[in-house]
């Protein structure tokens, strides 16, 4: 008995009348010959069936001793790659973090540094101000001996005459004649 | 272990539909290796059918499965690189293996095969001469089955090219 092929039982008679035809045109039919003889549609023969059931134990002791690895052996394997991924991972997040930290500190003593520019340019503008204000009175200390007010109001006040600049009176002092402490009057010795 | 019932049964169903199904294929599938040029034929035929029973998922067509082990077998086995020493003349195009066609074609049918292109020579051999179905020979060269009928068909007109050279024919 042929072994029934299912895909073949069920073929479209257009797919058979086309093989036939096909066949026709090439000439072929089965050649009967002693190299043939168990080629198509044969029995079994003992040597056959004997190959066959080598085979067909051959597979089974196959499938027996093949090593089926299980879940967890996968996951053993892969262990170490994951602890390793999760260490560099890690690692790189701090590393991130330091970085970060690093360039707000910088940021800060930048800022830090800008203030203190900032303060110290307002404190050079506010002396220079200063500055010039005590030139002004310098001028008007001087201003007195050369007789001309050092400002404006200066002036004005000196015609209401609220301020005379007169030098002050100096009461001239014999040098010889000094008192003493004791109230005794030292004389200086006769020249001989 | 196994259990008992997938120890006795086969893709091909019992034991004794295997050993039918093997007495067909088997040299069946030891010419075809053959016309792939391989060097051990019988091997790869019966390395086919150890794959087979091996899985533990039967195929759906399992003719063509064996079909297309030993075809995939052939031509590793046709490899340079795993052949070093394998001379030039052993290793022919697909269909034209060294006295592959003897055993089962005549000196005609030979000749006109020889004048086919290799590709439709191949589909011409899996449907003609192996008798094997479209959706098989699909399987068996990873092509769709539409690919398997044209390239049928256009061996089909180039063998009536062969037989009324310059005449005119329809096409299909």
């Amino acid at each position: 008995m042929p072994w029934p092929e299912p895909v073949r039982r069920f073929e479209s008679p257009e797919d058979k009348e086309l093989r036939a035809e096909l066949a026709e045109l090439l000439g072929h039919r089965p050649v009967q010959g002693a190299g043939t003889a168990n080629y198509f549609g044969a029995k079994p023969t003992p040597e056959i069936v004997a190959l066959a059931e080598k085979l067909r134990l051959e597979a089974q002791r196959r499938r027996n001793t093949s090593r089926r690895r299980p879940g967890w052996m996968l996951l053993a394997a892969g262990l170490p790659i994951a602890l390793a991924l999760t260490g560099l991972g890690s690692w790189g997040l701090h590393q991130q973090r330091k970085a970060e930290a690093a360039a707000a500190a910088v940021r800060q003593m930048e800022e830090r540094v800008r203030h203190a520019k900032e303060a110290s340019e307002a404190e050079i503008q506010r002396s220079r101000e200063h500055g010039l204000q005590q030139g002004g009175s310098l001028q008007l200390a001087v201003a007195p001996e050369t007789g001309k007010p050092a400002t404006e109001a200066e002036a004005k006040a000196n015609r209401k005459g609220r301020k005379k600049l007169d030098p002050y009176p100096v009461i001239p002092v014999e040098r010889g004649v000094v008192p003493s402490p004791a109230g005794t009057t030292q004389v200086k010795a006769p020249q001989r | 272990m196994q259990p008992p019932s997938s120890l006795e049964t086969t893709p091909f169903g019992a034991p004794a539909d295997f050993h039918a199904a093997f007495a067909e294929l088997y040299p069946r599938l030891v010419s075809y290796a053959r016309r792939y040029g391989a060097v051990y034929p019988e091997d790869i035929a019966q390395e086919a059918f150890v794959i087979l029973m091996q899985r533990e998922v039967p195929p759906e067509h399992p003719t063509a499965f064996v079909y297309g082990t030993v075809r995939t077998l052939a031509l590793t086995e046709r490899r340079p690189m795993k052949n070093q020493n394998l001379s030039l003349e052993s290793v022919m195009e697909p269909g034209r293996g060294a006295d592959a066609d003897d055993a089962m074609l005549n000196r005609e049918v030979r000749e006109r095969m020889q004048l086919l292109s290799p590709t439709f020579r191949e589909a011409l051999w899996l449907f003609v001469v192996e008798g094997l179905s479209i959706k098989e020979i699909a399987e068996i060269l990873s092509i769709p089955e539409a690919t398997v009928k044209t390239r049928i068909h256009r061996a089909k007109l180039q063998l009536r090219d062969q037989i009324n050279p310059g005449g005119v024919h329809a096409l299909a």
